[in-house]
């Protein structure tokens, strides 16, 4: 019987906690049996860091795995860059171009001051603009 | 198992971050009431702030239809009955261990043999003791109500294991009335035993 008492009166107990109204819980924050306002910070304080670090924690590590993403494309491209054919390079910027719908009128324009040029540098260098802007795909295993 | 149902780590944080100063009270006091320093030696606060650090460590996963409070309830509570198991355990080794220590090898069979016949005779003394200590609590909780014959009525019949249809009829109460006897009731054991009951010396 006691034990079955005692876990009934003090779940009558925590309903009650649960049923007062916040006004009524505040105030009585001190008194005799209950939590002091100096625990309540605590661990309102304690809560609140370790939301920070946590925060932290995540942004440190989405930053990280960012920077490995770009690091590990900037050697694709580069790559890409110095083994991939000239005519393949110029089959990519023609996709992009005759997909008008996709690239902003800027670029367009830029394309064509850049490509007057029309030496193999000037076409791996528009193209490794298109790839950085996003408008060419690359593959690893290209 | 959906993962719709349950929070991500994200908006696990957007609900803790929302916990007010009026919940963690609640919070530190339920966790008293359920025994965190009687039965694990844990202060409200620190049970509270190891709820958190395992929620945000994602050792509990928290359905969405669980308030901040009621599922920090559970956490807590579950630290707090593993700390008391662990704490039992460790008193129940060192009894053991004391218990070798002092006893002549030769005798142990003697003596377990007779401790073990005191079994029975030394359970019925606990249980006895144990209802002692209930009735010292009961008659705590019937002189804070004398008077309220309502009341009164409401918890005599509870402690017989009667159900709520049951106490209607024999207490002879409306559905309102009811609720606003059990309102009475917890509001004021609440108030006058903030610590809960049963191992607490303190509440006399």
């Amino acid at each position: 019987m006691n034990v079955s008492f005692f876990d009934e009166m003090n779940e009558l107990i925590i309903e009650s906690i649960l049923e007062a109204s916040d006004e009524e819980i505040l105030a009585s924050i001190g008194g005799e049996g209950l939590p002091t306002w100096n625990e309540v910070q605590q661990s309102h304080d304690f809560i609140q860091n370790s939301l920070q670090t946590k925060r932290e924690e995540r942004l440190e590590a989405n930053k990280s795995k960012l920077l490995s993403f770009k690091s590990a494309r900037e050697k694709l491209i580069n790559k890409l860059k110095s083994s991939k054919k000239v005519d393949e390079m110029v089959g990519d910027i023609v996709n992009v171009i005759q997909n008008k719908e996709g690239v902003p009128d800027g670029v367009l324009i830029a394309f064509r001051e850049q490509s007057k040029g029309g030496s193999d540098d000037d076409i791996k260098d528009i193209w490794e603009n298109l790839v950085r802007l996003g408008l060419i795909d690359i593959e690893e295993d290209e | 198992m959906g993962t719709e149902e349950y929070y991500s780590e994200v908006e696990v944080e957007h609900q803790l971050a929302k916990l007010s100063q009026a919940d963690i009270a609640r919070l530190i006091q339920i966790f008293t009431v359920k025994g965190c320093e009687a039965r694990a030696g844990m202060a409200g606060g620190d049970v509270l702030n190891q709820a958190v650090t395992r929620v945000l460590g994602g050792h509990r996963l928290w359905r969405k239809d669980h308030s901040a409070v009621q599922f920090l309830i559970g956490a807590g509570s579950s630290i707090i009955d593993n700390e008391a198991k662990r704490r039992a355990r460790e008193q129940l080794t060192s009894s053991i261990d004391e218990f070798v220590e002092e006893t002549d090898l030769n005798e142990v069979s003697a003596e377990v043999a007779e401790r073990l016949s005191n079994k029975s005779v030394q359970c019925e003394v606990e249980a006895e003791q144990d209802d002692a200590g209930v009735n010292q609590w009961l008659n705590k909780i019937r002189r804070l109500f004398s008077g309220d014959t309502d009341v009164l009525c409401y918890l005599e019949q509870k402690l017989s294991g009667i159900k709520k249809a049951e106490i209607l009829h024999f207490c002879q109460f409306t559905d309102t009335t009811y609720r606003a006897v059990e309102r009475r009731f917890k509001d004021k054991i609440r108030k006058r035993f903030p610590l809960g009951f049963g191992s607490r010396e303190s509440q006399s």
